[in-house]
Formats: structure tokens, C-alpha cells, sequence
């Protein structure tokens, strides 16, 4: 019986000493946790606000939120201490490490079926993303012009528009791509970003309706021609692949058949020729100036204008662009499958001068920039918000306007041997009076170059816009 | 302000914690606490601090008149005015616009809605302060005679704008006692974490697949697609709200408050009304206890009382009709489970159980998402395949074998694993050693991943700020 209690004894003996040295060793874990983090906490919040922040962001194309001014509105209305928050938030010292690891964690969530991925954009968040026109570097001189070119009258608000604003146009169907140059979503398929297509074949027929006005308004003195690009999705989409997604070469055709005096350019068919060749940017959303040369060559043809062979042009390589569609998707494989960003300089002789979107304030400036970082594409003529002139040595008198979303501008350096003046306008960026414009430069010839998501999203309702302001 | 910034997580919760841990003094404990709950809520909208304050300045008072008039008329005044300004401020702020606007569509009226901008929290201080004069009313707590002492509890900004729904009665005792040891520390600083994690790591990652699939046009999305969306969309509406809970519990340990739970692991439900006794339980519990029993149809039909009750917890979550639609949708299968009776219920075949209340459960979350009407009944079309889309496409193979690893461990966490892993925690010293070990490493990681991830993130409020 003794031996019994003894035994019993020594079991709690043993447990609560068992007890005791768990305690212990939760106690010591519970302090390691509070002092570990404690300092983790302490240092990573010291470093924040002690280490240099950010001001831009390559991989995003943007400037970082900046710290607010204040003012005794923005206190009451909360957006001082709301800005301070996204200041804090968005310049995150190392940030642009910070985001690329995060993309490596995100390749982790799961695993590819046949090289395949999706993204969702969120297309509020990719608007301030959007490169508009590159900073001139601060070395840059700039030559004002003040009187080569004559200004446009100041009464802006003469218009001689002979055709009506169309109102009887097919009704506008709301932008499945929520405007722009791409869609919410975009694939990464073997290293490459596809943005998805979802134009409408509505919204195709009222592009052409809108183009169609410019030639009845501008008569038969001018040639007027429709390119609109095809994007990578039309070369480069997975056959096997059931994903939902709209057909470029479907609503091509259905913009050709609504064409009213208008010419069609087919770069589709022509790019399709050289679809093995680098003619689109993987990384990015546009196309490379190789695909813009096929699509220039095609058009010069078309007028029946010499072209000069791209072995004439400087070729210059970029190596290591990663573009747009990293900023867009963050997908680890396409940063770390940087590509060449590859132009190509004319030889011939052209002067190149920027004005205002109003045609105003000109200087002269470099046809082709030195554009740095994931914005390579901003080398042609260094963005949209503008209204590019470019005189060249061309051999004859034909004056071409372009008006064009940012894949008109990689055309531009194939014509400069085409035309004697060249006219670049983004429709998106232009106070005036279109038709007025075209007809005080004394165009003759009047090219509309945008991709798909262009015509038949939400951009092109911009080329109606300019025509009736 | 939200939990889940860097803002937040290094800058306003350090500087609070230092301020807050330089005093051992309750009294100035608690003014640390006010004042940071103040700033932290007006950092975004100064002005509605008013309503906040007003609201419980209304309570205290009213708790006073309630104790003052005890059993007479003043005490059923003031509890009047309470319920009536509370729920006016909710009526005015939350769904005047959706009240005028239903108005205009039924009456064919012009009135202009006054569009005033949702006060981040209301929903839910303005049902604490309420619970407060109720139980004063019925005698279940103390009168809080310190003004600065109902502010704290009012302001607390661990749960001030996105729950739980902490009741006066749950931290009574610890605005004069309470204990911040290494133990609630720790434990305190492991939730935040793992709260932290579920928000950033998982529903932010979940919700982009939502996003793919529910952004758009859902008229030709397929069957197996839109189940597979509205799968990941309850996960991400779990992991986000309770990730907030995780991380208000957290703060709340830092501080020694021990609010209650609110979640259970809601999907291991056996039957909807199960899955309401472990989701969101500060709000179950407040209709339960200050609604479901009250005799205002008389006792008879407490079955209007049961459906009034949903269609409550449906207008609380939004001023929509789908949110009251939701709010029904689940009173009717909670009014059939208990026609039917527990012990009928239990006799069905557990598996059929299951099977059932994850589908209840399922399709009311995609009640919840589409407000507009028109793609609610698209996503009804699709979930039974009426509107002869395929049954599947590559975009959901994609999406799921891209997403694979994180929907694995979203489902495991959906169940109590981790509970049962902490149970074997202190079976032996060795097991307590390494145990220990491996969790704080994961935590570290955790928190790293978290924070990289929030680098990443540019806007990623909480679901919940919206109610």
C-alpha cells in the first residue's frame, strides 16, 4: 500500500515537474516572441523613416506619392493625413526589390498549365501607371520656334465641320476593357504578356462611322486611311486555349466592310507574314518598331510612296527592357526574362518639332529620345500628350497627318522618307478642331494608326470628339 | 487607417505601443488609448470624429439618466432616445439614399438622395453604444459614470471600425483591470500575425481570382467557373473579415483587453444554423440577444421575430436589397432547420449535411457579391447552367492550377488544423520545444512575406469597412 502511494507520488512528482519545465520553456518562447518582434518592429519602422525614399518607380513608370502639402482644407477634408499614409505606403525604400519578390512569392501561389497565366489589371490603379511623355532630359536644349511654323488662327472656336456630329451612329457599347490600350486581363504564356482582347463589333461599326465623317468633311482632295493594329494576341495566343477572349481579325473585317471612302490598311495580314519575326514586345504592350516597319511599309505601298529598306537605318539594340505589362501584371517570369528593345534611326534629313496640344509653344526637338527603363516605348517622339511636325527631305510635296493612339508613334521614323510633312496627333491629347487643323496644315493624305483596343474600346470615341469640338 | 498598411503596422503601432507601455498607470493607460483611437480614426475623416463622439456622448449620458430614473419613466426615455438616435445616425448615414431612392422608384418621384458618404465603423459603434444603454436598461452592467472611460471603450481602436462587436459587459472589468503579462504579449503579437497573414497572403490573392472571373460580364461564364468563383469569394470574405478579427483580438491581448472570439471556423458547419453560431458571432449574438426574444409580435409568432432578425443581419451588411435578400435567403433555411427540430437533423446522414449547408452557404455569397440585380440572376442562370455556357474553359484551369498551392491552404485553414496541432503543443517537453520553434519561424516568415506583400499593394481595404 505504501509502495502504491509512493509510486502515485512520484507520477505528480514527475508530471508537475514535467508541467513546470513545459511552462518553462512556453515562458521562454513567449519572451524570445515579444523581443524578437519587438525589434523587428522597431528596426523595420526606424528604417522607414530613417533610409531615402523612392520618389519614381522604373517598374511602374510612375512618380511615387509625394508628401502633402498642407493646408487647413486638406486636414478638414482628411486627404492631408490620407496623403501622408500613401506617402508612407508607396516610397518604401528598396521598393522596387520589395515588388519584385513579391512577384516571386505570387509565382509560388500555384503551378502553369501549358506555360499559361492570368492577371487581372485593375485599371484604376494602371491609369497612373501609364507613361504619358517622357521628362526631356535637363541637358536638353531646346530651340523655340517662332516663326517657321504659322500658328493656327487664336479663335479656336471657328469650325468647319460639314458633316453633323453622328448621332445616328450604332450605339456605343461600354468598354469591355474599361479604356485604354489593354484589357483587365492579360495572359503570360511562355514568358510573353498577352493582353486579352473583348472589343465589340458595335463599337468597330461606329470607328468606322467616325473615320468615315473625316473623309466626307474633307472631301476628295484628301486620302484617308484606316490601319488599325492588331496586338499580340491575334500572332501569339495558345490555339488550344478555350479562354474567353475577342477575335481582331473578326472585328478588322467588320471595320473594312463599314468603311465609306475610307482605305483600309490590312497590317493584320501583313504582320501575319512575319509573325516568326520580332515584331511585339513580350514584356510589353505595344509592338516593336519591326512590326511598326511592316505596318509603315504596307501604308507607303498603298500610297504608292518610296520607302526606304530598313537596312538603310541605324539599328540600334536595347538589351534588358522589361515593359509595361510587368508594371501591369507583376509576373515574376517576365522579369526575369528581360527582351531587346530594338529601333531604328532614318539617315535621311528632317527636323522635328513639338507643340502643345493647343498647337502652341513649339521647339524643336530629337525624332527619337533616349527613353530609359521599362519605358523604352516613349523613345518615339517621347510620348502622346503633344503635336508632333516633322519636315523631311522627301521628294515630294504629300503632307500626312496621323492621328493615333502611342502604336501610331513607332511609324512615324518609316515615313520621315515618304512625306515632306508629317503631322502626328494623339486623339486622346488635342484642343482643336480636327478638321480645321487638317485643312490649315493642307493635308493630303490623313492616316487613323491605333491598335484594337483603340478602335473598338473606348479611345476612339476621342476621333469623333476632335472632329465636332 | 486599416491593419493591413505599413502605415499602420510601422509607424502608428509602435508609437502607440511605446506611449502606451511608458506608463503603468491605468488612467493614463487608457487616456494613451483614447487619444491614439481618436487619431487613428479621424486620420481619414476628421469629421465624422463628431458622430463618434456624439454617439457616445448619447449612451453615457443616457446610461446615467437610465440608472438615475431606474424602473421609471426617465430610465424608459432614455433608452428610447438612445435606440432612436443610434439607429437614426445608421438611418441617416447608412440608408437614406437607398430608402429615397426605392421611394423614387415606387412613387415615381424626384427626390435627390443626400449622398452622404458612409462613416467608416458606424455600423458597428453605433450597435456597441446601443448594447450598452440596453443592458444598463436591463441592469446586466454597471453604469460607466467616467465619461473618458465610455469613450475608451466606444473608440477602442483595435475593434472601433470593422468589429468585432465588442460588448460594454465583455471589457467592464478591464478598464480598471487589466493585465498586459508576456503571455497575453505574445499571444497578442502571434494572432496579429497570423490575422495579418490571412488578410495580405491569402484573401487579397483570392480576391484577384474573384476579380478574373466577377469583374465583368458573368453572362457567359461557365458552370463550373462561376462555382469555382463564388467558392473563392466565400474563402475571400472569410479570410478577410476574420483576418481582421485575428488582428483586433491581437491588439487587443497587447493591450490585456480579451475580447471574444468571432469566428469559429464557420465552414465546418454542419447545418446553416451552425454556420451562423460560428460566423461573425458579436453580430449573431447581438440580434440574438436584443432582438430574436424581444415579445414584438408577441410571443406566438416568434417566427416573424426570426425573420425580422435576417432582415436585419441582411440590411446591416449594405443598403441593397441583395444584402436583405441574403439576410432572408438564410432565415428561411434557418426556419426549416428548426421546423424541422435538432434531433431530426442530426438523424440526416452527415455527409448530406454538409454537402447541404456548404451549397446554402456557397450560393448566398454570391447573393452577397452582385448588387446589381441583373447579374445576380446572370449568376443564378450559370450556377445551374441555364444559360447554356460551357460547362468549363481553360480560364478556370488556369486560374486554379496558378492559384493551386494557395486554394490548398486556403481550404486547410478553413478547417481547424491549427487548433489541433496547438493541442499536441504541451504533450511533451520535446514537442513544446520545437513546436514553439516552428511557429515562431513561421511567424517570422509570415510577417516578412506580409510585408512584402503589402509593399505590393496599393489599396487593399477590408471587405468589412464597407458595413
Amino acid at each position: 500500500m505504501a509502495l502504491f502511494r509512493r509510486k502515485k507520488e512520484n507520477i505528480y512528482v514527475n508530471k508537475n515537474a514535467k508541467r513546470n519545465s513545459i511552462h518553462k520553456i512556453n515562458k521562454f518562447f513567449d519572451i524570445i516572441n515579444i523581443f524578437i518582434f519587438s525589434v523587428v518592429l522597431l528596426g523595420i519602422s526606424t528604417s522607414l523613416v530613417v533610409l531615402e525614399r523612392p520618389t519614381i518607380s522604373e517598374i511602374e513608370n510612375r512618380k511615387l506619392a509625394e508628401f502633402p502639402k498642407y493646408n487647413k482644407e486638406s486636414l478638414i477634408s482628411g486627404t492631408y493625413t490620407d496623403s501622408i499614409a500613401s506617402f508612407f505606403n508607396d516610397t518604401v525604400p528598396f521598393r522596387n526589390n520589395f515588388k519584385n519578390f513579391a512577384a516571386t512569392i505570387r509565382s509560388y501561389l500555384g503551378i502553369q498549365m501549358d506555360g499559361i497565366k492570368m492577371y487581372t489589371v485593375d485599371h484604376k490603379k494602371s491609369d497612373s501607371f501609364n507613361p504619358k511623355t517622357i521628362p526631356l532630359p535637363q541637358d536638353f536644349s531646346i530651340t523655340k520656334v517662332t516663326t517657321q511654323i504659322p500658328l493656327p488662327p487664336q479663335d479656336t472656336t471657328q469650325i468647319t465641320t460639314t458633316t453633323p456630329p453622328l448621332e445616328t451612329a450604332p450605339p456605343i457599347v461600354e468598354d469591355p476593357n474599361d479604356g485604354g490600350e489593354l484589357s483587365n486581363n492579360i495572359m503570360i504564356y511562355k514568358n510573353r504578356g498577352i493582353p486579352i482582347y473583348y472589343g465589340s463589333l458595335e463599337n468597330g461599326q461606329v470607328y468606322a462611322a467616325y473615320v468615315n465623317a473625316y473623309k466626307a468633311d474633307l472631301g476628295e482632295a484628301v486620302n484617308v486611311y484606316s490601319m488599325v493594329c492588331p496586338t499580340a494576341i491575334s500572332f501569339y495566343w495558345p490555339s488550344y486555349s478555350t479562354i474567353s477572349h475577342g477575335s481582331e481579325p473578326e472585328n478588322l473585317e467588320n471595320i473594312r466592310n463599314n468603311l465609306n471612302g475610307v482605305q483600309d490598311v490590312n497590317v493584320h495580314d501583313t504582320l501575319m507574314e512575319h509573325k516568326n519575326e520580332y515584331i511585339y514586345s513580350r514584356t510589353d504592350h505595344h509592338w516593336q518598331a519591326l512590326g511598326a516597319y511592316y505596318a509603315a511599309k504596307k501604308f507607303a505601298e498603298q500610297c504608292n510612296l518610296p520607302f526606304a529598306d530598313i537596312r538603310t537605318y541605324d539599328k540600334v539594340v536595347i538589351p534588358g527592357y522589361v515593359g509595361t505589362l510587368y508594371g501591369y501584371s507583376g509576373d515574376a517570369d517576365l522579369n526575369n526574362n528581360p527582351e531587346d528593345f530594338t529601333y531604328y534611326k532614318p539617315k535621311n534629313q528632317y527636323t522635328t518639332t513639338y507643340y502643345n496640344t493647343a498647337f502652341q509653344n513649339p521647339y524643336q526637338g530629337n525624332l527619337l529620345m533616349d527613353a530609359v527603363g521599362s519605358a523604352l516605348y516613349l523613345t518615339f517622339l517621347g510620348g502622346d500628350e503633344k503635336i508632333t511636325h516633322i519636315q523631311t527631305d522627301a521628294p515630294n510635296e504629300r503632307t500626312l497627318a496621323i492621328i493615333k493612339d502611342s502604336y501610331g508613334n513607332a511609324l512615324v521614323p518609316f515615313l520621315t522618307g515618304s512625306f515632306k510633312n508629317i503631322y502626328v496627333v494623339d486623339m486622346r491629347y488635342f484642343d482643336l478642331n480636327s478638321i480645321n487643323f487638317l485643312r490649315e496644315r493642307g493635308v493630303t493624305d490623313l492616316l487613323f494608326a491605333m491598335n484594337t483596343f483603340s478602335a473598338t474600346g473606348s479611345n476612339f470615341q476621342n476621333i469623333e470628339r476632335i472632329r465636332i469640338q | 487607417m486599416v491593419f493591413s498598411s505599413l502605415f499602420f503596422l510601422y509607424f502608428f503601432l509602435p508609437i502607440c505601443l511605446i506611449c502606451y507601455f511608458a506608463f503603468k498607470n491605468i488612467t493614463y493607460r487608457n487616456i494613451v488609448l483614447i487619444v491614439f483611437s481618436l487619431i487613428f480614426y479621424a486620420w481619414g475623416e476628421p469629421v465624422w470624429i463628431s458622430l463618434l463622439i456624439f454617439s457616445a456622448t448619447i449612451d453615457y449620458v443616457n446610461g446615467l439618466i437610465i440608472n438615475k430614473f431606474r424602473d421609471r419613466l426617465g430610465s424608459k426615455i432614455a433608452l428610447a432616445s438612445s435606440l432612436i438616435l443610434n439607429l437614426g445616425l445608421l438611418f441617416v448615414f447608412k440608408y437614406s439614399d437607398f430608402i429615397i431612392n426605392n421611394i423614387n422608384i415606387v412613387f415615381k418621384t424626384d427626390i435627390p438622395p443626400p449622398n452622404f458618404t458612409l462613416p467608416i465603423g458606424i455600423s458597428f459603434y453605433t450597435f456597441q453604444t446601443l448594447s450598452y444603454s440596453i443592458d444598463c436598461y436591463w441592469g446586466k452592467v454597471k453604469i460607466q459614470k467616467n465619461y473618458f472611460n465610455f469613450l475608451m471603450y466606444v473608440s477602442l481602436f483595435p475593434q472601433l471600425v470593422a468589429g468585432p462587436i465588442v460588448r460594454y459587459s465583455v471589457i467592464e472589468n478591464e478598464i480598471y483591470f487589466r493585465k498586459s503579462d508576456y503571455q497575453s504579449i505574445s499571444k497578442g503579437i502571434t494572432r496579429i500575425i497570423v490575422g495579418l497573414s490571412k488578410k495580405v497572403i491569402i484573401a487579397n490573392n483570392l480576391s484577384t481570382i474573384v476579380d478574373t472571373f466577377f469583374k465583368g460580364d458573368i453572362s457567359e461564364l461557365p458552370v463550373l467557373t462561376t462555382w469555382y468563383t463564388v467558392i473563392m469569394y466565400s474563402m475571400q470574405v472569410y479570410f478577410d473579415f476574420s483576418g481582421y478579427s485575428d488582428m483586433a483580438i491581437g491588439l487587443g491581448h497587447i493591450f490585456g483587453f480579451n475580447f471574444d472570439e468571432n469566428f469559429k471556423h464557420p465552414f465546418i458547419c454542419k447545418d446553416v444554423t451552425e454556420f451562423w453560431q460560428r460566423w461573425h458571432i458579436s453580430l449573431g449574438s447581438f440580434f440574438r440577444d436584443y432582438l430574436l426574444y424581444l415579445p414584438i409580435f408577441g410571443k406566438r409568432i416568434q417566427v416573424l421575430n426570426l425573420f425580422l432578425v435576417w432582415f436585419c443581419t441582411g440590411l446591416w451588411h449594405g443598403a441593397s436589397w441583395n444584402y436583405i435578400i441574403w439576410g432572408l435567403y438564410f432565415g428561411i433555411f434557418i426556419f426549416i432547420e428548426s421546423t424541422i427540430g435538432k434531433k431530426k437533423m442530426k438523424k440526416i446522414p452527415l455527409i448530406i449535411r454538409h454537402f447541404y449547408s456548404k451549397i446554402i452557404i456557397i450560393i448566398g455569397f454570391g447573393i452577397f457579391f452582385f448588387e446589381d440585380f441583373s447579374r445576380l440572376l446572370d449568376f443564378f442562370k450559370n450556377i445551374i447552367g441555364l444559360n447554356r455556357n460551357a460547362l468549363i474553359d481553360d480560364a478556370l484551369k488556369v486560374s486554379f492550377l496558378n492559384n493551386l498551392y494557395l486554394i490548398i491552404i486556403a481550404i486547410l485553414l478553413c478547417l481547424p488544423i491549427l487548433d489541433g496541432i496547438k493541442a499536441l503543443k504541451n504533450k511533451s517537453r520535446i514537442i513544446t520545444f520545437f513546436g514553439n520553434a516552428t511557429a515562431f519561424t513561421f511567424k517570422i516568415v509570415l510577417l516578412f512575406t506580409s510585408s512584402v506583400m503589402l509593399v505590393d499593394a496599393t489599396n487593399n481595404p477590408f471587405l468589412y469597412f464597407r458595413f
